[in-house]
């Protein structure tokens, strides 16, 4: 396939400046996501998802900052670009999709002018017309009935599902490469949640784009990532093929995450704890407080990501000073 | 359809209001301390010429019969005369209200442009020098007392610099005389087709309109400032910059969020102003409702007090069911 891939993401760090010191919120990230891929990044609240997102989509604002890495898109460095030019980034070669879409929408314009304005954005005038013709073909696109009728009226008149339909639309309408979705199904209903994600996987993998999907459900990364990222306190900690970490975790915060949900194979164990504060980042293995396998070193050196199961399919990483068969036998006792 | 019935609706309880407004009105000033009949005759009258002047305003009467015979006047249109000059208080409303009116009106929007300026600037830079820089600029504003930055005002521009005509009055000495159709002066002087008297009126009107725009710019600023923030950190306006729209028009966005709270407030602001311009109206000897006012307290003039109370109340209740109106025509999500 293509020797570059679409989003390469080089040790990202951006700190919010607090009254209470420097929040790192993300802590050197690194990931990359490739044509027709859906990658997942999972981490419980406040470890630095949407921190990330926002990075990458240059979205981090005062008191917040990127203060180094790389962002690539096809090459490009995103971070390097001028305001204007990451400002035609976003829409056009990135595509954004929020968490509730009522928020995201704007409750006073019509939908149509919501289009029209994306559109006039990036294209400049464009008649009523036109910007017209191509939401009712997009609204289409996304499986909605009665496009014109739904153009014509108000976030507020649509049921949950096709609001977020309608912001699928409106982040696809200028045919972005990339799809950003943070958390893009929690406010809606279980039953709506599939129709959401089965039509993201379609506008991903059947038209070649790639996503990021940040959720907290694993069992929704089971079923429709590829890849998965997991972080814990602004770091990645885990990336590998969903079906190969899944299956053979190498990280212990990845494997508490997959024993807090019953699973077949694995002992079920609560993870308990909660985060650490971001503001003073331990000189050792932030998750170190809260993990059954920490030794003595985890207090004192912070690991670094290093490769783990060479053998597995795919590149397979982990930050973790303990060998991952070692994690992983003993989560696995049970079988 | 739902429009109109809530319209419908706010219009039904003027009526509600209103009379509550007179009967207040009435009880405010039977509890007010001191007797007008001292007052109007002086401190060396006998208690004969006292009682002969409480006699004939009907300060004996029983309450009840006083408070149903103030209420049917007032239901006639009529609001009596004043103790002292024995003026009809409806016909002097009539010019001063207006004049009042004009004076808060052309406040309010400098105070809304000045402000509205300063605190989105502020909630855009939160945090960062622009920020501190208008905010201090929006408490300096509102830590000068009014009749100073009128003083000020004159001073500077009158005095010194002559940019602004002496401070007197709406047209000052200029012996020019508008027939009054509106009794806003901008306006009837347009009508009337007098060039001379449009530009008189405004250069009248410059000093006394900042005066109060700049300090109650402070107001719009800190309220705008604190609205404009909460918008833009809202999803809709993230998501409006995810969509690549450019920053005027984000901007715009968190505007159409934050202007409700904002125009309540202009609203709020516009009710308080016109007994509070009374001090503005007295440096610049302005015929307007609010000196009156403030004149007939001290004197206890009680036809003038209730006229006026009801007066500023009646406008009041008028620019709370246009500004109602107005929320409801801006927001798509009220209509159904
Ligand atoms: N504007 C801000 N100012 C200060 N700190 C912030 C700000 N925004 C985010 N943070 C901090 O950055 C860290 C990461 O937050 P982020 O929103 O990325 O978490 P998340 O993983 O998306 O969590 P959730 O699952 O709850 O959405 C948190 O500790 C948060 O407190
Ligand atoms: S480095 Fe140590 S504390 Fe951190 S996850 Fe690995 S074993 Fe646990
Ligand atoms: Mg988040």
């Amino acid at each position: 396939m293509s020797e570059t891939k679409l989003l390469d993401v080089r040790g990202v760090v951006a700190n919010y400046d607090s009254p209470r010191g420097v929040v790192k919120a993300v802590n050197a990230v690194s990931f990359s996501a490739d044509r027709k891929e859906m990658v997942g990044i999972v981490g419980e609240s406040g470890c630095g998802k949407s921190a990330t997102i926002r990075a990458l989509l240059g979205l981090i604002r005062p008191p917040g900052k990127v203060v180094e890495g790389e962002v690539l898109l096809d090459g490009q460095d995103l971070l390097k670009m001028t305001k204007k030019e990451i400002r035609q980034v976003r829409g056009d070669k990135i595509g954004f999709v929020a968490q509730n879409p009522f928020a995201a929408l704007n409750p006073i314009y019509k939908i149509h002018k919501q289009f029209h304005n994306v559109i006039r954005a990036h294209e400049g005038r464009s008649s009523s017309r036109s910007t017209r013709k191509r939401a009712v073909d997009m609204l289409t696109a996304v499986g909605i009935p009665g496009p014109e009728r739904i153009l014509d009226g108000y976030a507020h008149e649509l049921s949950g599902g096709m609001a977020q339909r309608v912001v699928i639309a409106l982040a696809l309408i200028l045919d972005p490469e990339l799809i950003v979705a943070d958390e893009p199904t929690t406010a809606l209903d279980v039953t709506i949640q599939r129709q959401i994600l089965d039509l993201l996987r379609r506008k991903t993998v059947d038209e070649g784009r790639s996503l990021l999907l940040v959720t907290h459900d694993l069992g929704v990364v089971a079923q429709y990532c590829d890849r998965v990222v997991v972080m814990y306190a602004g770091k990645v900690v885990e990336t590998g093929l969903v079906s190969e970490v899944f299956a053979r975790p190498a990280h212990p915060y990845t494997l508490g995450l997959l024993q807090s949900v019953p699973r077949r194979g694995l002992k079920v164990r609560t993870l308990g704890g909660r985060v650490p504060s971001l503001i003073d980042y331990p000189p050792g293995c932030a998750f170190a407080d809260r993990c059954v396998f920490a030794i003595d070193r985890c207090r004192e050196d912070i690991p670094e990501l290093r490769p783990a199961f060479p053998s597995g399919r795919g590149v397979r990483e982990v930050r973790c000073h303990v060998n991952e068969q070692e994690v992983f036998a003993d989560a696995a006792v049970d079988r | 359809m739902g429009l109109m019935r809530l319209i419908g609706k706010r219009l039904l309880l003027i009526p509600i209001s209103l009379f509550i407004l007179v009967s207040l009105s009435f009880l405010l000033l039977e509890l007010m301390p001191g007797n007008p009949a001292i007052t109007i005759a002086g401190d060396f009258a006998s208690d004969a010429e006292i009682e002969k002047i409480e006699e004939s305003l009907g300060l004996n009467d029983p309450l009840g019969a006083r408070y149903l015979s103030y209420l049917g006047s007032v239901v006639r249109g009529d609001l009596g005369r004043s103790f002292f000059s024995d003026q009809p208080v409806l016909g002097e409303l009539r010019e001063r209200l207006p004049a009042t009116m004009e004076l808060v009106f052309l406040s309010l929007i400098v105070a809304a442009i000045v402000g509205l300026f300063l605190g989105v600037l502020g909630a855009y830079y939160r945090g960062r020098k622009v920020d501190k820089a208008t905010r201090g600029t929006v408490t300096l504003f509102q830590s000068i007392p009014d009749f100073l930055m009128a003083l000020l005002l004159i001073f500077f521009l009158f005095y010194l610099w002559s940019v602004a005509p002496a401070p007197v009055g709406r047209l000052g000495f200029s012996g020019v005389s508008v027939e009054p159709i509106t009794g806003f002066l901008l306006v009837d002087t347009l009508v009337a087709g007098d060039l001379n008297a449009f530009v008189l009126a405004g250069q009248h009107l410059l000093l006394p309109v900042l005066a109060l725009g700049i300090v109650y710019a402070a107001y719009f600023g800190k309220t705008a400032r604190s609205t404009m923030a909460t918008a833009l950190d809202s999803t809709q306006v993230e998501f409006a910059r995810a969509c690549g729209l450019s920053e005027w028009k984000v901007v715009y966005y968190a505007f159409l969020q934050a202007r409700t709270p904002i125009l309540t407030y202009g609203a709020i602001l516009f009710g308080a102003l016109i007994g509070g311009a009374a001090i503005i109206e007295t440096i610049f000897s302005w015929p307007g409702a609010g000196s009156w006012a403030l004149t007939a307290i001290l004197s206890l003039d009680i036809p003038v007090i209730q006229g006026f109370i009801l007066a500023a109340g009646f406008v009041t209740i008028t620019v709370f069911l246009l500004l109602d109106v107005l929320i409801l025509l801006l927001d798509p999500r009220v209509r159904l």
